[in-house]
């Protein structure tokens, strides 16, 4: 999924929400304001699109000489995320997430001017995420909540071999809906839900400090303590 | 045998830009002794150097001349990474090649070397690799332009002298270029990544003017300002062919974020060394020596050109401050 469609498809959901809202809703038990809530899940976290890089040469006649053409990305691939949070009122909250993730780091070569065919180089970077935003609960339809959420966060890179490390930001909005599976009155844990999230990141490495598009896709098990 | 007995001329012809013929990333130039190798270079603050002005080519008088060498010693030492410093002592009588103790350019007729354009010579303490002293020759039997935009009729004076400062430094040719064969016998240059590619882009071209990230890697890595280790990573490994060290090797690291091409050769034992690198991961290409004449770049006994262009198949880190982990890449046979 592109990020654009992912961006197109929480902004539905969190617009649908919200023009439903209605006037009265009672606070369920499974999300008690006040209560912290843990959620530990997997994801699907989008690639990320680095661009294209001729190796250029100078020719005499003042233009480039290619040697050879070049387009970088950072693969998609599954993530796990691990997200702590409270409920500061009825339809807002708060939240930090921790999201670690495997991706591939690839560059193609391509129309070299030496060799035909294209090749893949590639390598595998540790990614982190740390974030934190707000989240806005919109009107329930019936057991489901569905939810807006944004924030900002720090990325961290480690290239393969641990022989680098890269550090940037992200600015992030999106959307999901919760939905309970266990809820009761007293007790250590006093709910337990799934969640899923859908979110489009803008990633700027301290590298180049260009802003990327991610797109991210997750689901998670959440705890109300 | 004393320090003054092991002075020795290292006469290394820089058949820098020639004709598109024969006239080299960055490569250190080096010095033997006792078994040794060392990269040769100078080890004063300030180098002085002459300008000759006797002997002088039509469209350039002499005070042209020191102006377009100071220019080009100007572009060497405006790198940022590098601490290098030139000083002009004056005009002299005294003429390239003479071994009088003064580093001299000026023009000189050598009809006999009808493709090169210029070349450097030196006077080194081989027992320390330190330059004594380096002489830089114009071929007069070439037309010279100084024109701020270049004369499509003639070689570009500050371009060589750019190149030759090169040499001056201690820096031996790039491979960063393609050329093509031409009937006569001389290679066409399709293109150039570096001033200190051997092959000249031609007549009118001024695009040597401009140093390029190989030529600053390497005049860098010889003369380290106070960060540039700290700053840039270094790439190693080594090339093989079916098991065995491939020697002579053109290796260039490809930063896919900037689009800077740094290169080296492997050497006898396969390995290689490429300095200067911005810290990220690197495409690595290798190919044989093909663009031009071997002995451009090395000593031309045992070097392999039977491997096609390969390119690793994993991205190498170029530490920051540090060294990648060596690596093999493996060629294929032709």
């Amino acid at each position: 999924m592109s990020p654009k469609l992912l961006l197109f498809a929480a902004l539905t959901a969190a617009i649908g929400s919200v023009v439903t809202v209605p006037s009265a809703a009672a606070q369920t038990v499974s999300e008690p304001v006040g209560r912290v809530q843990v959620g530990v899940g997997f994801g699907w976290l989008g690639g990320a699109v680095f661009g294209e890089q001729p190796a250029d040469l100078r020719a005499a006649s003042g233009g480039p000489y290619r040697l050879f053409e070049s387009e970088t990305d950072l693969g998609s691939t599954g993530s796990f995320e691990a997200r702590v949070g409270i409920l500061l009122s009825r339809r807002f909250g708060v939240e930090g997430r921790v999201a670690i993730s495997k991706p591939e780091f690839r560059t193609v070569v391509t129309s070299d001017a030496e060799a035909a065919g294209s090749f893949t180089t590639a390598e595998n970077i540790d990614h982190y995420d740390f974030d934190g935003g707000v989240v806005f609960r919109l009107a329930e339809w019936g057991s489901v909540t569905p939810f807006a959420s944004a924030g900002a966060g720090y990325v961290r890179q480690l290239h393969e071999g641990q022989a680098l490390v890269e550090t940037g930001h992200l600015f992030y909005v999106g959307g999901g809906f919760t939905f309970p599976l266990v809820s009761r009155p007293q007790g250590f844990i006093r709910a337990v839900g799934i969640r899923t999230d859908l979110r489009l990141n803008l990633l700027y490495l301290d590298l180049d400090e260009e802003s990327r598009q991610q797109g991210s896709v997750s689901g998670s098990f959440v705890f109300t303590f | 045998m004393n320090r003054r007995q092991a002075q020795a001329w290292l006469a290394i012809a820089m058949l820098t830009m020639a004709l598109p013929g024969n006239a080299n990333a960055y490569i250190h130039l080096g010095s033997g002794f006792g078994g040794q190798t060392r990269p040769i270079k100078w080890n004063t603050a300030s180098v002085r150097w002459y300008a000759n002005d006797r002997i002088t080519v039509p469209g350039v008088s002499a005070s042209q001349f020191q102006s377009e060498v100071a220019q080009a010693f100007s572009t060497w030492e405006s790198v940022s990474t590098a601490t290098i410093a030139f000083q002009f002592a004056g005009f002299t009588s005294a003429l390239p090649f003479d071994d009088d103790g003064l580093s001299v350019f000026g023009f000189d007729s050598e009809p006999e070397m009808d493709r090169v354009l210029g070349a450097t010579t030196f006077i080194v303490d081989i027992l320390t690799g330190s330059i004594v002293e380096s002489d830089v020759f114009f071929n007069s039997i070439f037309t010279w332009s100084v024109a701020a935009a270049g004369d499509s009729s003639r070689f570009d004076l500050r371009s060589v002298a750019t190149h030759e400062i090169g040499h001056f430094l201690g820096l031996g040719h790039s491979a960063i270029g393609e050329t093509e064969p031409r009937p006569d016998g001389g290679r066409r240059v399709l293109g150039s990544g570096a001033v200190m590619f051997p092959i000249s882009l031609g007549r009118g071209v001024i695009a040597d003017r401009v140093l390029q990230p190989d030529d600053i890697a390497g005049a860098s890595d010889l003369y380290p300002d106070g960060d540039f280790r700290s700053d840039t990573g270094i790439i190693t490994g080594r090339v093989r062919l079916n098991g065995v060290a491939v020697n002579g090797a053109h290796v260039v690291a490809f930063n896919p974020q900037t689009g800077a091409l740094i290169g080296n050769f492997s050497g006898p034992d396969g390995t290689f060394r490429i300095a200067g690198l911005t810290p990220g991961p690197h495409v690595i290409r290798v190919e044989p020596i093909d663009d031009a004449d071997i002995d451009s770049f090395l000593e031309p006994a045992g070097v392999n050109v039977n491997f096609q262009v390969t390119f690793h198949d994993r991205l190498i880190i170029a530490p920051r401050g540090g060294a990648s982990e060596s690596f093999d890449v493996a060629v294929r046979p032709k």
